[in-house]
């Protein structure tokens, strides 16, 4: 066989396995085959390549749902939207329309007829702002080679003063109807920021109820006073990057989770564990992930998976093997977990809306409308039960029953006096309990006495107290270029505060960084010279944070909260059999530890070099060390390396 | 770029008298904010072709390209006026950050397949802290929403008791968190003096009671867990 012939068998030999795996088939089908396929909707999206403004068609595809969208120049692009198709179907029911602003930061002529390049946040912006991200600083302690939002050597430095942030923070809390109340400070990593105490505390000062330190959590780990200090400030909870419980899966932070967690325990604060899904990289850990934060519910409130956003330009085949949807990941932890998060426990972020505007309707005052596009994010409530049966919120609460019972109520509310909306809501409270079944609910709950206490007295406390009994898994997938929908994009509500005053959507401010995030903060940066000038003891060598791997991993903490997990999902109370990938490979029991060794061996031969346990092999990051001994560890991983 | 009836009437030659050496920052109310421009440049070009535009999509993604650029702070191409307006930042304004003339403003946009006729522009000066960057920090209200359920009439009878109840919500919430700032002290003492240099519980809130003796938790202690989505 000549060159020529081998080659042409492996294309075709990749082609036929492209269209027979049920993860890459949907991308290669003939264009005549995709166009025949039943059309959901339409949206406006844009060309990954040039940014023309072009249709969106949605499609059905077997099980999956599908954008595909043509360019005169540049052809078509297939992307994966939502890898359910009935589950996106459940979902859309529940989209509404909120309110966007009374007094948006930027008026266009056009109506934002050329969304998304007019943004600003304009009038034709559907949602208030429900999360305020609000950057302190793109200084980095870390230089993880796949992250674009910290200043490398040389750049400009982008960190706000106190004032201007204050500015910034007022700014949010003046917009109408419905002021921005919930708020997450990031960066960069936020607490390079010096004065990140003073900022937290202003924000508190200037009305957030809510404040998310967005961190990796190593200088809190390392230093645990800031804890006491972050929290005295005001911090309600560390929004904490953890990729997974392996440091394979999690080289940027793994080692430091335990002292951070450590730390947080000591000073009354929570975590919201983070972890950005990426097919083929952590996905096998999702149920691992989740075991860990129930093994952890003291601290951690929350898991909230976000699939992995492919902004940037990046290799087809790469882009369809790492592509994940909520759907995806949800199907995942449902195998994970033995079944016990099951798709149907999920419900879209707009459910909630439903309670919010029942209160309103009832008490006349504006409430969060949480009314983003329904693709956008999913959640659910599970609780530890005192038999240590895991129960997710749906199986004693008809969410879907009770939302829309509420929804009838609001309408039924309208134009009546206030005399008739209480009655209507007595009537509507009093079928309440035929939506919670008292038998199947935990131990420690008392759902229908806790959701009267927030209907009626708007006490929110007692959801408080529901999310200290529960674990919050939370799903939120921000777009790229290729799943770009418009119609998300306008509904968005997670927002971020520019230093120019005006506010942007999470999608339109880091998916063309080009025209908004980095264009603006480059205009308000400080350039490297002026910033060393003014910082004379200041150099960029020193905010590199320099991990001693043997060091931590000899720690009893380290020990502790890897070593000794409970495995929730495994057990005989859910009928299930053990996780693959699910016990720590270091720290597994007696009995597991060679076929953990077994593994690792397997590991190490398959990524050749990699001594460092970073995941990339030799060269690949760079390290190339066999110790671990940490020397300008530049790729964040631990190895030491350049 | 429109953001208010507010017309610059200042000129260039002035504002570099006042500022010899551009100053970064600007001055309100005693702070200082940085503020990268002054007085820059808006252009409008007017009956610009719609053939040489094509289309809206066309006409968006110009302005994404316009937008590229990095002395062009911001750029409007309307298509169905025939028109594009750009704020940039000219060769004669007196910060360090890029700039462009209008000439290289104008072969641009042919470059991108827009000619412009030299007599529908207009290149005036705008002044960027008033006119763009204090109008983003206090937005005018363009319209009113009422609660869900409510006609506009109804919210205008509520409306008033509504503004005095979140007035007084805000100041009761600074005491609810200056009053859980001293608590949290209080609960940790062992961080408390690091946190505040050199303090000591207030006496009154040193006793503690005969529950909290057995327990260990302090007269009045109590969590402060948060929640997510608070109502306002």
């Amino acid at each position: 066989m000549s060159n020529e012939d081998s080659h042409k068998s492996g294309s075709v030999q990749i082609m036929i396995e492209e269209q027979s795996n049920k993860v890459l088939a949907p991308y290669h089908r003939m264009m005549d085959e995709i166009q025949k396929m039943p059309v959901i909707e339409t949206t406006k999206t844009v060309c990954p390549e040039c940014k023309l403004i072009v249709d969106g068609i949605i499609y059905k595809d077997g099980d999956n749902v599908m954008i595909r969208k043509y360019c005169p120049e540049h052809q078509w692009t297939i992307e994966k939207y939502w890898e359910d198709y009935d589950m996106y179907m459940k979902m859309r029911r529940y989209n509404y329309f909120g309110r966007g602003f009374d007094n948006p930061n930027y008026i266009t002529e056009t109506k934002g007829a050329n969304c998304p390049f007019d943004c600003g946040m304009c009038e034709r912006h559907k949602s208030h702002t429900g999360l305020a991200n609000v950057v302190v600083t793109n200084r980095c302690h870390l230089s993880c080679w796949y992250c674009f939002f910290y200043a490398k050597e040389g750049e400009p430095i982008y960190e706000p003063s106190l004032d201007e942030l204050k500015h910034i923070f007022n700014n949010l809390r003046s917009q109408k109807p419905i002021p921005a109340n919930a708020l997450q400070i990031t960066g960069g990593e936020p607490t390079m920021h010096p004065r990140i105490v003073e900022i937290i505390q202003a924000a508190k000062e200037a009305g957030f109820d809510q404040i998310q330190l967005n961190t990796t959590g190593i200088n809190i780990g390392l230093n645990p006073e800031l804890a006491y200090k972050v929290r005295h400030a005001g911090t309600s909870t560390l929004y904490m990057s953890f990729d997974g419980v392996s440091k394979r899966a999690n080289p940027k932070n793994h080692w430091e989770v335990p002292l951070t967690l450590d730390a947080i325990r000591k000073a009354g604060m929570s975590a919201v564990l983070v972890p950005t899904v990426i097919r083929t990289i952590n996905d096998h850990e999702l149920g691992a992930m989740i075991n860990f934060a129930l093994n952890n519910t003291d601290v951690i409130r929350a898991v909230n998976f976000q699939p992995v956003s492919l902004v940037g330009r990046m290799p087809t085949r790469l882009r369809e093997k790492q592509r994940i949807t909520i759907p995806g990941a949800i199907k995942l932890i449902e195998e994970q977990t033995n079944g016990v998060v099951a798709k149907e426990d999920w419900f879209s972020v707009p459910y909630v809306g439903g309670i919010n505007r029942f209160i309103e309707a009832l008490s006349g005052e504006y409430k969060y409308d949480l009314s983003i596009h329904f693709a956008c994010g999913a959640g659910t409530y599970i609780f530890l039960d005192s038999d240590n049966k895991v129960i997710p919120i749906t199986r004693f609460v008809d969410v879907n029953g009770l939302v829309e019972h509420l929804q009838r109520a609001v309408n039924e509310m309208e134009g009546k006096g206030k005399l008739q909306r209480k009655a209507i809501a007595v009537k509507t409270l009093a079928q309440f309990k035929k939506f919670v079944d008292a038998e199947h609910q935990p131990k420690s709950v008392n759902f229908s006495k806790m959701m009267m206490s927030v209907l009626l007295k708007r006490d929110f406390a007692s959801m408080g107290k529901l999310q200290m009994k529960s674990l919050f898994l939370g799903m939120m997938h921000f777009q790229d270029e290729y799943t770009y929908d418009i119609h998300r994009v306008e509904k968005c509500d997670i927002h971020y505060a520019m230093p120019d005053g005006e506010v942007l959507p999470f999608c339109t401010f880091n998916v063309f960084p080009e025209v908004y995030r980095d264009k603006v903060q480059k205009q308000y940066s400080i350039p490297a010279n002026e910033w060393q000038s003014t910082h004379s003891s200041w150099d960029y060598g020193k905010d590199k944070y320099i991990r001693d791997v043997k060091q931590l991993e000899a720690s009893d903490l380290y020990k502790k909260t890897y070593g000794t997990l409970v495995d929730y999902f495994g057990m005989p109370v859910n009928g299930g059999k053990g996780v693959k990938n699910f016990t720590n490979e270091v720290f597994a029991p007696a009995a597991a530890a060679a076929q953990v060794k077994k593994a690792a061996v397997a590991e190490s031969e398959s990524i050749e070099g990699d001594s460092c346990g970073c995941g990339k092999g030799a060269g690949s990051c760079g390290c190339g060390n066999k110790e671990s001994e940490a020397s300008g560890d530049s790729c964040g991983c631990g190895c030491g390396g350049q | 770029m429109d953001h208010g009836n507010f017309t610059s009437t200042v000129s260039q030659d002035e504002v570099r008298k006042e500022n010899a050496e551009f100053n970064q920052y600007v001055e309100e109310d005693g702070k200082k904010f940085r503020v990268p421009y002054r007085i820059i440049k808006k252009a409008t070009f007017s009956n610009v072709s719609r053939k040489e535009l094509i289309d809206i999509p066309h006409a968006a993604r110009l302005q994404y390209r316009l937008m590229l650029l990095d002395p062009i702070l911001k750029a409007r191409v309307d298509f169905t006026r025939g028109r594009i307006i750009v704020l940039y930042n000219p060769k004669s304004s007196d910060n360090n950050k890029e700039k462009m003339s209008l000439d290289e403003l104008v072969e641009i946009l042919a470059s991108q397949g827009v000619h412009i006729d030299r007599n529908g522009i207009e290149d005036i000066d705008y002044d960027y802290y008033h006119d763009f960057y204090s109008y983003a920090y206090q937005p005018s209200t363009i319209r009113e929403h009422p609660p869900y359920a409510y006609s506009e009439d109804e919210w205008k009878a509520m409306k008033p008791e509504w503004e005095a109840n979140k007035a007084k919500n805000e100041v009761e919430k600074l005491q609810k968190f200056r009053a859980y700032q001293q608590q949290y002290l209080i609960d940790h003492p062992e961080a408390a003096s690091k946190i505040v240099e050199g303090w000591t519980p207030p006496p009154e809130l040193q006793k503690t009671s005969l529950l909290g003796k057995i327990f260990g938790k302090k007269k009045g202690a109590k969590s402060d867990k948060g929640f997510w989505f608070h109502g306002i």
